[in-house]
């Protein structure tokens, strides 16, 4: 069933999502916490409608306002892909905070606030121009801001969120930047028109604006992705959120750079490879070793995982190296695997850290010790996810690292595929060891509380997730193939 | 001529709002360094669109400012609640006072 075009209809269910919260939190006087069914319901809705035959069967468009912004929306496989991952997390993350927010106050304006996190970053995920993508990110970027300092009446939110905004904020303008530059260049933000005026050749003089364009695009999405050097705000930022928007934060948020990079720094990168070939390595190679040896230092179970998150932003950035040095599609692919993969890891693991930090109230892993034999439930939904982030088959985790490294191995890139090996080894350490910790310990904490159920059912639906496609990868890949295929014209080297 | 002084203007009011912004330890000076920037990658729209047209008739960088400038101005708001959260919490503007606040 299409109601007026399938990107508008997409675009107005995850809307609604947000709209509808203030007007029924008008409405409904007590017990606020359950205006998250409204989120499951909407991506429930969202999925249904995403996954009829002649919504995913063929390309739709959509132009509004015609001549005067020239902006463009595109529903291909690549945006099919990422608000495929988008939706599948939104789900389990809303049942969460039905319990784990059911204490906070303002509970209208967070789910508000994470209804226009999605909208955006579902948005974002559509657009085919420079400034309908800008529009959109600034809706999530904005909202995310305020979501991180959600919980102003402790300190930690509030520092974090004042770092969060102005390194964030600064990247977005300095973004904006480059693509009013780019707008000189070419004279039209469509990627298409980009792409056409990219690879028609530019010679001599002319080469010096796409090049500063370029960084600007690099810089502002590196920030939102959090890859080396720009990743300073993350560890403060994603382990201050509440719990649920962590997942979120971690798992989807920072792929919005990495779309970004993807559709439309990718063909300036592809054009200037001499420039950008060592910067690539060397922050693909730095971004992985650095946040896990970080990771490896860290004491508070929800940093750990922060700069766990970074470090698979180096995992996808390999994806990228070798899909513009030789692999093509295949690299890109693998790099889309393991945004899924790691979307459902990451998302798990801090979800089952929030059912932690609601039963214990303590995020220090000395904490943790032996808690896997007082809660069963939330111990061995925390261990899947820890196995599928270290890459343990048959888990997600395992078949997208796999396919990565094999990608680089086939673009030739040996160093890439040398550092991404051994980085598994090293993440594999410290996410055994916390998982030692948490089964194999004496209980220090003694504590009554028990599991809530809307938070279980979460933890469930993901575990589920995980399980079906550690053993049929091929939903996995297919999916990611078909995103790599959309995005294939972008670059010169099929 | 009016070409190189947008130009010139804006990469100056640029530059201008990144120095506020990596050097200064107020954080309404900070604030106030992200509007200048802003203000700065406006006026480059503005001077590119003059540079393609030759005259301000393109309305293509027109809307993205008008557009621009409402991002700006939401952005700002939310700067300017938490500057007011952080006073309020810690008594003090400086971001070498906080604690965790170290780039």
């Amino acid at each position: 069933m299409i109601l007026v075009n399938p990107v508008v209809d997409i675009l107005l269910i995850s809307g609604l999502a947000a709209v509808i919260v203030p007007l029924l939190g008008g409405l409904v006087r007590a017990e606020k916490r359950f205006l998250g069914i409204v989120g499951v319901l909407a991506y429930i809705a969202l999925l249904a409608y995403l996954l009829q035959p002649d919504v995913w069967g063929s390309i739709h468009r959509y132009e509004p306002f015609q001549g005067l912004f020239s902006s463009s929306l595109t529903l291909d496989g690549f945006s099919k892909f990422f608000i495929l991952v988008f939706s599948i997390l939104a789900i389990p993350v809303y049942l969460h905070s039905i319990d784990y927010m059911a204490r906070d106050r303002n509970l209208v304006l967070y789910y508000t606030l994470t209804g226009i996190m999605m909208f955006g970053l579902i948005g974002l995920s559509m657009a085919d121009d420079l400034f309908t993508f800008f529009v959109f990110w600034e809706a999530m970027a904005i909202s995310s801001y305020v979501l991180v300092g959600f919980r102003y009446h402790l300190d930690e939110p509030v520092e974090a969120a004042v770092k969060y905004l102005v390194m964030s904020g600064v990247a977005s303008l300095l973004m904006l930047y480059g693509i009013s530059i780019i707008y000189g260049l070419v004279g039209s933000l469509r990627i298409s028109a980009v792409v056409a005026y990219l690879q028609g050749g530019v010679t001599g003089q002319a080469i010096y604006p796409v090049l500063l364009a370029a960084t600007l695009l690099f810089i502002g999405f590196g920030v939102k992705a959090a890859y080396f050097p720009f990743w300073t705000w993350l560890p403060d930022a994603h382990p201050a959120a509440p719990s649920p928007i962590s997942a979120l934060l971690s798992g989807i948020v920072i792929k919005a750079g990495i779309v970004g990079l993807a559709k439309f720094a990718l063909p300036f990168i592809d054009l200037l490879d001499e420039v950008f070939y060592p910067i690539l390595v060397i922050v693909t190679v730095v971004t992985i070793t650095l946040a896990n040896l970080m990771a490896l230092m860290q004491s508070d179970v929800k940093r750990l995982l922060a700069y766990s998150s970074i470090a698979n932003i180096g995992f996808v950035l390999i994806g990228y190296v070798s899909a513009l040095y030789g692999a093509g599609v295949v690299g890109l692919a693998a790099a889309f695997s393991h945004v899924l993969s790691h979307a459902l890891g990451k998302g798990l693991a801090f979800l089952a850290v929030g059912g932690i930090l609601y039963v214990l109230h303590s995020r220090a892993i000395v904490d943790l010790e032996g808690f896997g034999k007082r809660y069963p439930g939330l111990s061995i939904a925390l261990m899947i996810a820890l196995l599928s982030l270290s890459g343990l088959p048959p888990l997600p985790g395992f078949w997208s690292k796999w396919l990565l490294i094999l990608s680089a191995w086939e673009a030739g890139e040996y160093l890439i595929a040398g550092v991404g090996v051994f980085n598994s080894v090293l993440a594999a350490i410290y996410y055994l060891w916390l998982f030692q910790r948490i089964f194999f310990s004496e209980p220090r904490i003694e504590s009554r509380v028990e599991v809530p159920g809307y938070l279980l059912t979460s933890l469930t639906i993901l575990i589920f997730i995980m399980v079906a496609i550690g053993i049929y990868p091929e939903l996995m890949y297919s999916y990611a193939f078909e995103a790599a295929k959309a995005l294939a014209p972008l670059l010169a080297t099929p | 001529m009016i070409m190189e002084s947008l130009l010139f203007t804006s990469v100056a009011l640029v530059a201008i709002g990144l120095y506020m912004v990596s050097t200064k330890k107020n954080l309404m000076k900070i604030v106030i360094g992200l509007e200048i920037l802003a203000t700065g990658v406006n006026l480059s729209f503005i001077a590119m669109g003059y540079i393609r047209t030759g005259g301000l008739t393109d309305p293509l960088p027109q809307a993205i400012v008008v557009t621009a400038i409402v991002l700006d101005g939401v952005l700002v708001g939310v700067a300017l609640a938490l500057t007011l959260v952080v006073f309020r919490r810690f008594k003090t503007l400086d971001v070498d006072k906080l604690r965790n606040l170290r780039w």
